[in-house]
């Protein structure tokens, strides 16, 4: 039996946001429910309660690292896993935002073709380990 | 008969007599007039003029003889010239002191002499007038009186030597003081009582413009200006009649007048004599128009200078050879704060510099030229010294202690033999510069970012039509949205590319150096572009000469390095050609790295611009051969900052080859980057065997040793060196190991030391230690087990090095909770302002800065810039930041309202748990 990943992608750009969600339709095993803004991921996040979240970083007013903060305190949330989605992919970015609490980078603009992969390839090791 | 006495002053005598240079001279007239008149007068048969020499008398003048001389033994001249009166025979052969004489017994048979003494001006009796006849003869009183006139002028001629000697001796001075008075280069004019010009040398004559001819006998006072001129008569009456003098023998400057009218600054000094009861003033003068204008000229030129260090906007210092401040201009006043009473003169350049910068630039000039700098002035120009352009970013420290970046250029003043008189620096406050170069990579951060999201959507599209929506394109279609794609991809590398450029450059990306060997990243760069040499239909050869070639670099900005270069030749070789790679030593200090095409070789007009951006031989590359343009520029910038530098030869349709060398890893070189430096372990032991085995496993383990074969070397070391920990063997041969332990722990400076025995009789010891059992981080027995060895080094490091947090925060209440919390997993300090927080930066190490952001005295981000690269911030504040504004220092941001006290402590013990 196939599992299915329940994913929240916080973009506040649209076209972002249906890129990917035309990126990720009809891929198999990956449900995507969508949030323009920080406030909102916050708000419909407990009630989604989604395995993996993919979060923007470069948001007006609460970016990815706040959003994450703010999910963090919220129950159920404490321990799900978040990538962030970003242009930011130094390495010393990458370490700063791992070390806040991120599982990994995936490194904006991002391969279209590819995104359900390595979706699903990070939820495979957040699993395992 | 009787032999003439000698006078008493015959040696005088004869002198005189030899003086009048008259001696063996020819007969002359004006005395041969006098012996004819004489033999006219007495009707004697001969007269004489005869000077008695010491053995003979010769006859100057002769009248009736023909002899010209006789011994002075048979002479009755000899006789006359011992008194002043005449000496008077009538009658010599009735004179027992001649009778038998042969002048008398023969010829010329004298019978009367008479002769008058002939005295030189100095009374001396030189010789005598005589007449003689051969017939007896008496003589009256008034002959007697005749021969004595007639013999006083004879001695009127005698003196005329005199006199014209007198003359000669007159004649030489005269021309003496005559040559001297025109030789001097000061006008010498000499003045009578009533101040007419006397004489007027040539040099007078040159500074006066007249000839002496034309002012002597003219009064002095044509030589000067008004008021002088008018005054000058009635001043020298007055001197002469009450010795008031305002020049003479005082001396000054004054103003004399040329012949032309001109007026001119001559320094005159005069000096007053009396010459024969006469009074004879003698005025030395010197033109000093010459000087004065010199002068003007130097004055000019110092106001000048003064007036360019004044208004310059550059501060401007200028030391003496030994480092004292001669100039400190007021752009140096501004800028430092303090003035220049308080800096010129001093040796105060340290006062205005960091000394910690002061001892790393030693330590770096030190070895950039290879001889011991102290940290010191010697700094700032030991290059300029050697003739060589000293250019230096520096921390300059205000008087109210602030500091501001400067640029320093030093430059050596020199004379005109060559030697240093003493060094120029020129300081530029680059605070402005330093804020707009980061406002500009702000800029560049922000745009490629923001230019990014854009990219995403677009690449995004593309990207999906092509994939899962192709279905009903037209094949044109199907090519444009081709086209489209790859260059969407090629604008997001383009956009990568420029940013780790800027960010290179600016020297903000951090470079993870380690220890590293460039020939295994060879190999493993050859296999990471293996694959994209194939699809080229490309070789790649890899020539390894040495087996090893360890340097100091970032693992993944190298590697990069051999992508880039690796890249382009693949990309310009031929189908089915070889690309080769060497790796070498270049020299004893670095190791050199090649990568050889046999491609068509880089065309010459485009090789000037190889490095630059965007350079690419002909525009059609970028199509043909994708890359950016920016891979040689990037490549450049990561090998500069490995202190390395990068090349080429090529040789055009033949082959090309880049090289770039790298420095070979030294020991010393780590000690150029604080933080990184290998830690310093000291080994005591006396077995040079053991001890050599002790150094290679810490080697093994990265870390630097010093051995001490005693316990009195290891604590002498242990007071100097800062040794992060010792490995100890207890049996030494000048004591026993437990007691310097001892004694180690009551030495302040050593008390901290971890210890780490490896001894023999390490059980033992341990079983006697009665101390603190935590004073000795482990007991090992020989031989030593390595793993275990490991573990106690491990512990002792981490046991020697306390974390340092500094925490900015004005908040009475966060601080006592933060340090309650931090409590002893780290040793905590707090600033409440910008102003306190800025020398403690400056002065000391932390291993974690925690930041407020609102602060009494501005932001607390603007410390960024001040917080070493190796110490970690984070930022602890009431606002919620976008870390995207923010530093990549930056390891965590936490909001005050929002943190429990448990992550805040989670987040400190995380960060410092690096160290």
């Amino acid at each position: 039996m196939t599992e299915t990943v329940r994913i929240l992608y916080v973009d506040d750009d649209a076209d972002i946001r249906s890129i990917v969600e035309f990126a990720l339709e009809d891929e198999e095993g990956l449900t995507l429910e969508l949030c323009a803004s920080g406030p909102e991921a916050v708000a419909k996040a407990s009630t989604l309660r989604p395995d993996l979240i993919l979060l923007d970083v470069m948001m007006p007013g609460m970016d990815g690292p706040a959003t994450l903060q703010r999910l963090r305190d919220q129950a159920g949330l404490v321990a799900t896993p978040v990538v962030f989605v970003t242009a930011k992919v130094q390495p010393q970015e990458v370490a700063h935002f791992k070390s806040i609490g991120a599982v990994d980078v995936i490194a904006k603009p991002f391969d279209p073709m590819a995104l359900a992969d390595q979706i699903r390839d990070l939820w495979m090791h957040c699993r395992n380990g | 008969m009787q032999k003439p006495q000698f006078p008493a002053d015959e040696a005088q005598r004869l002198q005189a007599l030899r003086a009048l240079k008259v001696l063996d001279t020819l007969p002359e007239e004006r005395y041969d007039r006098l012996t004819r008149i004489a033999r006219q007068m007495f009707k004697t048969s001969i007269t004489l003029v005869s000077l008695v020499d010491a053995e003979r008398q010769w006859f100057k003048s002769r009248q009736g003889l023909e002899t010209i001389e006789t011994p002075r033994d048979i002479s009755f001249c000899g006789h006359a010239i011992l008194e002043n009166r005449i000496f008077y025979v009538s009658d010599a052969t009735q004179d027992p002191r001649f009778a038998d004489n042969p002048l008398v017994v023969g010829a010329p048979n004298i019978r009367l002499y008479a002769g008058a003494p002939l005295s030189t001006v100095d009374g001396h009796r030189v010789g005598v007038l005589c007449i003689i006849d051969n017939q007896p003869r008496c003589l009256t009183a008034e002959e007697l009186q005749a021969l004595r006139d007639l013999a006083d002028c004879v001695e009127v001629e005698l003196q005329q030597a005199h006199i014209h000697q007198a003359a000669d001796t007159l004649r030489h001075w005269e021309n003496y003081l005559h040559t001297v008075l025109n030789t001097v280069i000061d006008g010498v004019v000499t003045i009578d009582e009533q101040g007419i010009i006397q004489s007027f040398n040539r040099a007078a004559e040159h500074i006066f413009n007249y000839t002496a001819p034309e002012v002597i006998g003219k009064n002095v006072n044509v030589l000067m200006p008004e008021p002088y001129c008018s005054e000058h008569d009635a001043y020298l009456a007055r001197y002469q009649a009450t010795g008031e003098a305002r020049i003479i023998g005082i001396g000054r400057e004054v103003a004399g007048r040329r012949r032309d009218g001109s007026i001119f600054p001559m320094d005159l000094a005069v000096g007053t004599a009396t010459l024969e009861g006469v009074p004879l003033f003698t005025g030395v003068v010197r033109d000093l128009s010459e000087r004065q204008r010199a002068k003007r000229q130097l004055d000019e030129t110092n106001h000048l200078r003064q007036a360019i260090l004044d208004s310059a906007n550059v501060g401007i210092i200028s030391t003496d050879i030994k480092g004292v401040i001669r100039i400190f201009n007021k752009a140096a006043q501004r800028m430092l704060g303090y003035t220049e009473e308080e800096m010129v003169g001093k040796p105060n350049l340290v006062l205005i510099h960091d000394p910690g910068e002061i001892a790393a630039h030693a330590k770096a000039l030190s070895k950039e030229l290879a001889c011991s700098i102290e940290p010191g002035f010697e700094v700032f120009v030991a290059k300029p010294r050697r003739g060589q352009v000293a250019e230096n970013e520096w921390t300059c420290i205000r008087k109210d202690g602030s500091r501001f970046p400067v640029s320093l250029t030093v430059t050596a003043l020199r004379d005109p033999q060559g030697e240093i008189t003493g060094f120029l620096g020129i300081g530029n406050d680059i605070t402005e510069r330093k804020k707009m170069e980061r406002m500009k990579n702000e800029f560049v951060s922000t745009v490629s970012h923001e230019l990014r999201t854009p990219l995403t959507s677009i690449r995004g599209a593309l990207g999906l039509v092509l994939g899962k929506a192709s279905a009903g394109l037209s094949p044109k279609a199907q090519q444009l949205l081709e086209t489209a794609n790859r260059n969407s991809e090629r604008l997001t590398l383009l956009i990568n590319d420029i940013l780790d450029l800027e960010k290179i450059e600016s020297g903000r990306l951090e470079f993870n150096f380690k220890l590293l060997d460039l020939a295994a990243l060879a190999r493993q760069a050859l296999a990471a572009n293996e694959g994209y040499a194939q699809q080229h239909g490309i070789r790649l050869h890899l020539n390894e000469e040495v087996p090893q070639a360890m340097v100091w670099g970032d693992e993944h900005r190298l590697l990069q390095v051999f992508a880039n270069l690796l890249s382009n030749a693949i990309k310009y070789s031929p189908k089915n050609g070889e690309v080769a790679v060497s790796v070498q030593p270049a020299s004893n200090a670095y190791f050199r790295v090649g990568v050889k095409d046999n491609g068509r070789g880089i065309p010459a007009a485009f090789r000037h611009r190889i490095f630059q951006r965007f350079a690419q031989a002909d525009s059609s590359d970028t199509r043909e051969k994708g890359g950016t343009g920016l891979d040689l520029s990037i490549t450049k910038a990561i090998v500069e900052r490995h202190n390395g530098y990068i090349d080429y030869y090529s040789q055009e349709n033949e082959s090309t080859e880049f090289f770039f060398e790298l420095p070979v890893w030294q020991e010393v070189i780590e000690a150029d980057h604080p933080g990184r430096t290998r830690s310093r372990v000291l080994i005591c032991e006396d077995n040079p065997d053991v001890a050599s085995i002790l150094a290679a496993l810490l080697e093994q383990e990265g870390l630097s040793c010093d051995i001490a074969a005693t316990a009195a070397a290891a604590r002498s070391l242990l007071t100097k060196v800062p040794y992060r920990a010792l490995l100890l063997d207890l049996t030494l041969p000048d004591g026993d190991g437990l007691t310097m332990i001892r004694q180690l722990r009551e030495d302040e400076t050593t008390h901290e030391v971890p210890v780490i025995v490896i001894s023999g009789r390490a059980e033992e010891g341990r079983n006697a230690w009665s101390g603190d059992a935590l004073t000795v981080v482990d007991w090992l027995r020989k031989p030593v087990d390595s793993e275990r060895l490991a573990q106690a080094l491990d512990q002792a490091l981490r046991q020697g090095r306390f974390p340092r947090i500094l925490h900015v925060e004005d908040d009475p209440d966060i601080i006592q909770i933060t340090q309650a919390l931090i409590d002893e997993a780290a040793e905590y300090a707090f600033a409440t302002s910008l102003r306190e927080a800025r020398p403690r930066l400056q002065a000391e190490h932390f291993d974690l800065i925690i930041l407020d952001i609102t602060l009494p005295d501005g932001s607390g981000l603007s410390l960024l810039d001040e917080i070493s690269s190796d110490s970690q911030v984070m930022l602890f504040s009431g606002l919620e930041s976008k870390t995207d504004e923010l530093s990549q220092q930056i390891a965590a941001v936490l909001v005050k309202s929002k943190t429990s006290n448990e992550r805040l402590l989670a987040t400190i013990k995380k960060l410092i748990d690096k160290y």
